[in-house]
C-alpha cells in the first residue's frame, strides 16, 4: 500500500525530513551500540568455538591442509552408521509414542475439572527439572532390582525381573517420559485455538464424539501435531543425560561424541561427529520452519 | 461408578504414577536406607546420605559453587541481553530477523555440538575450572532465551505511557524510575529467573569446562553415580531439584503452561 505524494520537481527536501533522517541515523547508531555486547559475546563464545570445531574436524593428523578422514571414518564405518541409526530410531519411536500419549492427554486436560491444574503441573515436571535428575529417577525405578520389578514380582505378575535399564525399549520409554510434554503443550495450545462452535456444529449435525474428533478436530489439529512431533524429535535427537545414564552399550550420537572426546581423547573425530550432529539438527529445524511458513502463506 | 469412568480414573492414576514415580524414587533413595531391591519402602529413614555427601564430596562447597556460577551467569546475561533486547524491540534495526536468528541459533543445536569447541577455547585462555568461565559458558544458553522474553516485554510496552510521563513533566531519570522500569520489570525478573535456572541446572556444557575447584551440583551428581554412590547421588539430586520445583509452582500460579514453551531445558 502506498500513498502518492505529489511533489513539484526541484523542490528541496524540507528541513524536517533532513532532521528526521539525522535522527534515524543516530537511532541506528545507538541501537547498534546496544546490540554490540551480546553479538560480540556470542561471536566469541559460541560462533568462534563452532568454527574451531569445524576446523578441527577437517585438520589432518599431521602436516597442513585439510582432510575429510574424520568424516569418512565416522560416516563410512559400520559403527558410525550404527550410531546414527540408533539415534534416529530412538527419536522416531519415542516421538510416535509421545504423540500417542499427548493427544488423549491434551483432549482430556481441555475440560475443566477438579485437579486439572495439578495434572498440568505434573505434565510440566519432566521438562522443567534437570534432565540428569529425571534420568537418575528413571534408572532407579526401572532397575532390575528397582521398584517396578519388586512390585511386579511380589504381585506374581512376573517370575523374572524385567530388563529395562540399558535396553533400547527402555531408552525409548525414558525418552517418552522426558520429552512428551513438548508435544502435549503444543497440542494443548492448538486445541485452545479451535473454535468450540465448530465441534458444536458437528454435534448438532448428528455426529458422534468419535466422528467429531476424526472429521473436525483432527484435521484442525494437523499442524499442531506436526509441530509437537518435530519438537519431540529434536529433543530426542539431542538427548544426552538419559542415554548417558540409562543407555549402557547403546550410545546415541550425543553420548558418543562425549565419550570419543573425553575418554578416547580423539578430539578431531569427536569434532567431525559434532558437526554431523549439528548439521542434521539445524537442517531439521530449518526444514521445519520453511514448512511452517509455507503453510501460513498458502 | 460406570465402566467408562472407572477406566478413565485408572488411566489418570497410571499417568500420574508414570510421571511421579521416578521422582518418588529419588526421594526414597535420598532419605531411606536398607530397602533397594528388596522392599517397597525403606526400612529406616535417614539423613545419612546428606551427611555422607557433606563429608565426602564437600556438598556445601559444591552448592556454593553452583549458586555463585548461576548468579554470575544471571548478571552477565542481563547486562548484555537487556540493551540488546531494548535495541531490537525499539530501534527498528535493519536485518532484525537475521539478528534474532543468529542470537537464537545456540538453542537450536544440541549443547554437545558446541561444547567441544567451548572446552577447547576456554582451556586455551584459562577459563576452564573458573567460576567466571563456567558462568560465561552458561550465558550462551541463557542469553538467547532472555532476549526472547525481554524483546516481547519491551515491544509490549505502550509508547504512549512514556510520552504521557514526559508530557506530565517527568525528567528522563524519573521517567525511567516511575514508568519505564515498572513496565519492564516483570520481563526482566522472568529473564533473570530463566537465566539462573538454565545455569543452575546445566550439565552438558559444565561437564566440558569444569575442574576440581568448580564442581557443580549436576556434575557432582554424575560423579557420585560414577563412583557407585547411588544414594549420595540421589541426595544431591534433591537439592538440585528444588529451584526447578519452586519455579514451576510459581509459574503455574501466574501463567498457562502452554505459554511457557521453549523454556529452560537442557538435554
Amino acid at each position: 500500500m502506498s500513498v502518492l505524494v505529489h511533489r513539484p520537481s526541484g523542490e528541496s527536501v524540507p528541513a524536517t525530513s533532513r532532521q528526521a533522517s539525522a535522527a534515524r541515523a543516530r537511532q541506528l547508531f545507538i541501537g547498534s551500540l546496544l546490540v554490540c555486547p551480546l553479538v560480540l559475546f556470542l561471536a566469541a563464545a559460541f560462533y568462534y568455538p563452532l568454527a574451531y570445531t569445524l576446523a578441527e574436524s577437517v585438520a589432518p593428523a599431521s602436516g597442513t591442509g585439510w582432510t575429510l578422514d574424520n568424516y569418512v571414518s565416522f560416516l563410512g564405518s559400520r559403527d558410525g552408521l550404527g550410531v546414527l541409526a540408533l539415534t534416529l530410531w530412538l527419536a522416531f519411536a519415542a516421538t510416535l509414542l509421545s504423540i500417542a500419549l499427548s493427544l488423549p492427554l491434551a483432549l482430556y486436560l481441555r475440560r475443566r475439572f477438579f485437579g486439572r491444574r495439578a495434572m498440568q503441573f505434573l505434565m510440566m515436571l519432566p521438562i522443567t527439572i534437570p534432565a540428569l535428575v529425571g534420568a537418575l529417577g528413571l534408572v532407579i525405578l526401572y532397575d532390575r532390582t528397582g521398584w517396578l520389578n519388586v512390585v511386579l514380582l511380589k504381585l506374581h505378575v512376573l517370575s523374572e525381573p524385567l530388563a529395562i535399564d540399558y535396553t533400547i525399549p527402555g531408552l525409548i520409554l525414558f525418552y517418552v517420559w522426558m520429552f512428551f510434554p513438548y508435544g502435549a503443550l503444543v497440542i494443548m495450545s492448538g486445541l485452545g485455538a479451535i473454535d468450540p462452535a465448530l465441534e458444536e456444529a458437528g454435534r448438532v449435525m448428528g455426529a458422534g464424539p468419535l466422528v467429531v474428533f476424526r472429521r473436525v478436530l483432527l484435521p484442525l489439529l494437523r499442524s499442531s501435531l506436526w509441530a509437537g512431533a518435530v519438537m519431540i524429535f529434536l529433543q530426542c535427537f539431542g538427548a544426552f543425560s538419559v542415554p548417558l545414564l540409562a543407555g549402557g552399550d547403546h550410545q546415541p550420537i550425543g553420548v558418543k561424541i562425549y565419550r570419543v572426546a573425553n575418554v578416547f581423547l580423539d578430539w578431531p573425530q569427536a569434532s567431525a561427529m559434532a558437526v554431523v550432529m549439528g548439521i542434521i539438527q539445524a537442517g531439521l529445524v530449518i526444514a521445519y520452519q520453511r514448512a511452517g511458513r509455507g503453510r501460513h502463506t498458502a | 461408578m460406570t465402566g467408562g469412568s472407572a477406566l478413565r480414573a485408572g488411566l489418570v492414576i497410571a499417568f500420574v504414577l508414570f510421571i511421579t514415580l521416578p521422582l518418588v524414587m529419588i526421594l526414597l533413595e535420598a532419605f531411606g536406607a536398607d530397602w533397594f531391591g528388596v522392599q517397597m519402602l525403606p526400612a529406616q529413614w535417614t539423613l545419612k546420605w546428606f551427611t555422607w555427601a557433606a563429608q565426602t564430596v564437600d556438598l556445601t562447597g559444591v552448592l556454593l559453587n553452583t549458586v555463585e556460577i548461576a548468579l554470575l551467569a544471571t548478571v552477565f546475561t542481563l547486562v548484555i541481553a537487556i540493551p540488546a533486547a531494548w535495541a531490537i524491540a525499539r530501534y527498528g534495526l535493519p536485518l532484525k530477523s537475521v539478528l534474532i536468528g543468529a542470537i537464537l541459533f545456540p538453542r537450536m543445536i544440541p549443547e554437545i555440538t558446541f561444547a567441544l569447541g567451548v572446552a577447547r577455547i576456554f582451556y586455551a585462555i584459562h577459563l576452564t575450572n573458573t567460576a567466571v568461565g563456567i558462568a560465561l559458558a552458561h550465558v550462551i544458553l541463557a542469553a538467547p532465551f532472555a532476549v526472547v522474553v525481554l524483546v516481547s516485554t519491551f515491544e509490549g510496552m505502550d509508547a504512549r505511557l512514556l510520552e504521557a510521563g514526559a508530557v506530565l513533566g517527568c525528567g528522563p531519570l524519573s521517567l525511567f524510575r516511575r514508568v519505564t522500569l515498572p513496565l519492564a520489570l516483570p520481563g526482566i525478573v522472568a529473564a533473570a529467573l530463566f537465566s539462573f535456572l538454565a545455569s543452575y541446572n546445566d550439565f552438558v556444557l559444565t561437564l566440558m569446562v569444569y575442574g576440581a575447584d568448580t564442581v557443580t551440583l549436576p556434575v557432582q551428581t554424575y560423579l557420585s553415580l560414577g563412583n557407585g554412590y547411588l544414594s549420595v547421588a540421589a541426595a544431591i539430586s534433591t537439592i538440585l531439584l528444588l529451584p526447578s520445583l519452586l519455579f514451576l509452582l510459581g509459574m503455574l500460579r501466574m501463567v498457562n503452561p502452554e505459554n511457557l514453551l521453549g523454556g529452560l531445558k537442557g538435554a
